[in-house]
């Protein structure tokens, strides 16, 4: 059993009437590694900034380590943050970027030396200590940043949107090295994120926040297969949405009605007689011709609209059960003809019911 | 239509404005320095004839250098009195939310709607004998006889702080505007008291803003002659007062223009000298 080493207990953070952060509940085990996940304005940065001390809670507690932390002043605090836009020292050259921690904690000078070297080899850029970030490339700067963050080794790590002013290969590379300097130092870690493949891919467990409050949390895989409210579910890409009726029993599933003439199996118990939504992520549906008819799975014929060409992957507009739906599959081969009658396929576990 | 084909775009872009710089300070510049060298008829006449004598006396009496030290002098306490005074509210405005903020910087400029002179002339019922200062210090009996606040050099700084604090407080705040404040919160972070950062991000980010201010402070408060005229003492001596005495009650302007040639040169020396101590470029560009 691990200990919590970040606890928020109903915190909250109001600017006037703007309520940033609501009875916020938060707790993040030692070593962990938390994403907070969430629209824009949602209160991501608001809950860093009060776990950093860079923004006092309007009431709650904030405690590290069993610690009750809400008056102590940031700069006893020992956090490590890392911001979105790097916020180097732009007069400083990378090893006082680095050393800057170091300095006011009274380490003596060899020390710094020994410890920012160290840092410079966990992020795996040497040979730059001389350098004015103005002379490093972004990718760069955002090492420097976390090695500033991680030298002086702080009891939390804090990321905000760190990717997200890279560009999309190296926020790809970015992604697998703050990981892996996580997992090396071991150290507890909340980053923040409107990114859910970044979610999803760095963390242990995953905060979805919507409107300064707490939606849903996690395991990645549990946020993404199994979300408990609308928002959760939209925020990981397209969803279809359709209702259906309860018409009958077909052992594990229920068979609904969701058009005339049309019946699906949907996994799981729902209340019968009367209309229930379901929901339909875009690429748990697939398109194709002469699917094995299987228990569990429902074949609904449609027909092609439109398809998006994206490469890898092709979106299909389809009719089928008397409406427009959505679908997302790879490639095989050459895609279905606007117009051609295809059958779309869902199984019944992929069946959304809130 | 051929000509403009034939003058690359830059030249064309920037002809108005050298066209301006020409006519109005390279031309007046070259006419005063003729005016320097020709004769002063006792009569006041001013004759195209070549001579000397208006730098040979420049450069033999002694008092026209003292002057212009003194000169110097004042307008760097002015400086200096305004950098300190002025840094504080700068930074205040900069840290205050964006409602109050463009209120607060109208303010700053309301009492420039009234006319220099008359703010300056406004110090005479604030310092004379019978001003607002010596009345209360009278009145509380602090006092037994008026003090001599006015005509000394004490008031003319104070007036050119007056007139000039505004300008430093905005050179200030734009500085200060530029300050990445998730690079003091990152300082912070790293442990640094709120003090430490101002001292170690703060105020090295806001150099650029605080030298242009202290640059324009000094260039006019040197160039100014109407707060030494009007609160000034006979002991004061100030350069541009000096100019403005030669040229139109004693109608003297081969002198005056000698006089104002030096000042030219010696201004423009010590802005060259300032531009090598702190850098035009890091003072025009700010960091990055
Ligand atoms: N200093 C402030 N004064 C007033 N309102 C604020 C302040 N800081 C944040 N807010 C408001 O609080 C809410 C949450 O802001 P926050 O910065 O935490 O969002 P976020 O989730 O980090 O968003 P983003 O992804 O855009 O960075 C927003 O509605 C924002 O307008
Ligand atoms: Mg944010």
């Amino acid at each position: 059993m691990s200990t919590v080493a970040i606890d928020l207990r109903r915190v909250e953070k109001w600017f006037g009437t703007v309520g940033a952060v609501v009875e916020l509940d938060l707790q993040v085990r030692d070593g962990e590694f938390v994403a907070l996940l969430g629209s824009s304005g949602c209160g991501k940065t608001t809950t860093l900034r009060m776990i950093a001390g860079l923004e006092q809670p309007t009431s709650g507690d904030i405690f590290l380590k069993d610690r009750r932390i809400n008056d102590v002043p940031v700069h006893k605090r020992n956090v490590g943050m890392v911001f979105q836009n790097h916020a180097l020292f732009p007069h400083k050259t990378a090893f006082d970027n680095i050393a800057f921690g170091l300095k006011y904690r009274k380490v003596p000078k060899p020390e710094i030396q020994r410890r920012v070297r160290a840092a410079l080899e966990l992020v795996r850029l040497p040979h730059v200590e001389e350098r004015l970030p103005s002379q490093l490339s972004g990718g760069q700067q955002q090492r420097i940043a976390v090695a500033r963050a991680i030298v002086i080794e702080p009891d939390i790590l804090l990321f905000d949107e760190p990717l997200s002013s890279l560009d999309a290969g190296l926020r790809e590379e970015m992604r697998i090295e703050l990981k892996r300097i996580q997992r090396t130092l071991g150290i507890t870690t909340v980053f923040v994120t409107h990114d859910q493949a970044e979610a999803l891919s760095m963390s242990d467990r995953v905060v979805v926040m919507h409107d300064g409050r707490k939606e849903q949390e996690g395991t990645p895989e549990d946020v993404f297969r199994r979300p408990t409210s609308e928002f959760v579910t939209r925020f990981f890409g397209f969803v279809n949405e359709l209702t259906g009726t309860v018409v009958g029993d077909d052992g594990g599933c229920q068979v609904m009605r969701i058009a005339d003439g049309v019946t699906v199996r949907v996994a799981g118990k729902h209340e019968a007689g009367r209309p229930i939504k379901l929901l339909l992520r875009a690429e748990r549906a697939r398109v194709g011709r002469g699917f094995a008819p299987v228990a569990d799975v429902s074949i609904i014929p449609a027909t092609v609209r439109r398809s998006d060409y994206l490469g890898m992957l092709v979106r299909y507009f389809v009719d089928a059960a008397g409406q427009q739906l959505q679908v997302i599959q790879p490639l095989e081969g050459s895609a279905f003809r606007d117009g051609e009658r295809v059958e779309l396929r869902v199984r019944a576990e992929d069946w959304i019911v809130l | 239509m051929i000509g403009a084909r034939a003058i690359p775009l830059p030249w064309v872009l920037v002809a108005p404005g050298l066209w301006c710089v020409a006519a109005f300070i390279v031309l007046p510049i070259v006419s005063v320095g003729a005016y320097s060298f020709w004769t002063r008829l006792p009569s006041g006449e001013v004759q195209t004839v070549f001579t000397l004598g208006n730098w040979r006396e420049f450069f033999t009496d002694p008092f026209y250098v003292a002057v212009l030290w003194s000169t110097l002098k004042l307008s760097t306490a002015t400086t200096i009195i305004c950098a300190l005074v002025g840094y504080p509210p700068a930074y205040a405005l900069s840290l205050i939310g964006p409602r109050w903020k463009g209120l607060l910087v109208v303010m700053l400029f309301l009492p420039s709607w009234i006319s220099y002179v008359v703010r300056t002339m406004s110090w005479l019922h604030v310092l004379g004998k019978n001003g607002l200062v010596n009345s209360l210090l009278l009145g509380a009996g602090v006092v037994g006889e008026p003090l001599p606040l006015l005509y000394n050099d004490m008031s003319v700084v104070m007036g050119l702080v007056h007139y000039l604090l505004p300008l430093m407080i905005l050179n200030v705040y734009i500085g200060l505007q530029s300050v990445d404040r998730n690079v003091v919160d990152a300082a912070r972070t790293l442990g640094a008291t709120d003090w430490q950062a101002f001292l170690a991000v703060t105020f090295p980010w806001s150099l650029p803003g605080l030298s242009a201010g202290c640059l324009l402070c000094f260039i006019l408060s040197a160039g100014t002659y109407v707060t030494p005229l009007v609160l000034g003492g006979p002991g004061t001596s100030y350069y541009a007062a000096l100019i403005y005495e030669s040229v139109i009650p004693q109608a003297d302007w081969p002198l005056g223009a000698a006089l104002a040639l030096v000042f030219i040169f010696v201004l423009a020396m010590i802005l060259v000298a300032y531009g090598r101590l702190v850098g035009m470029g890091h003072m025009f560009q700010g960091i990055k």
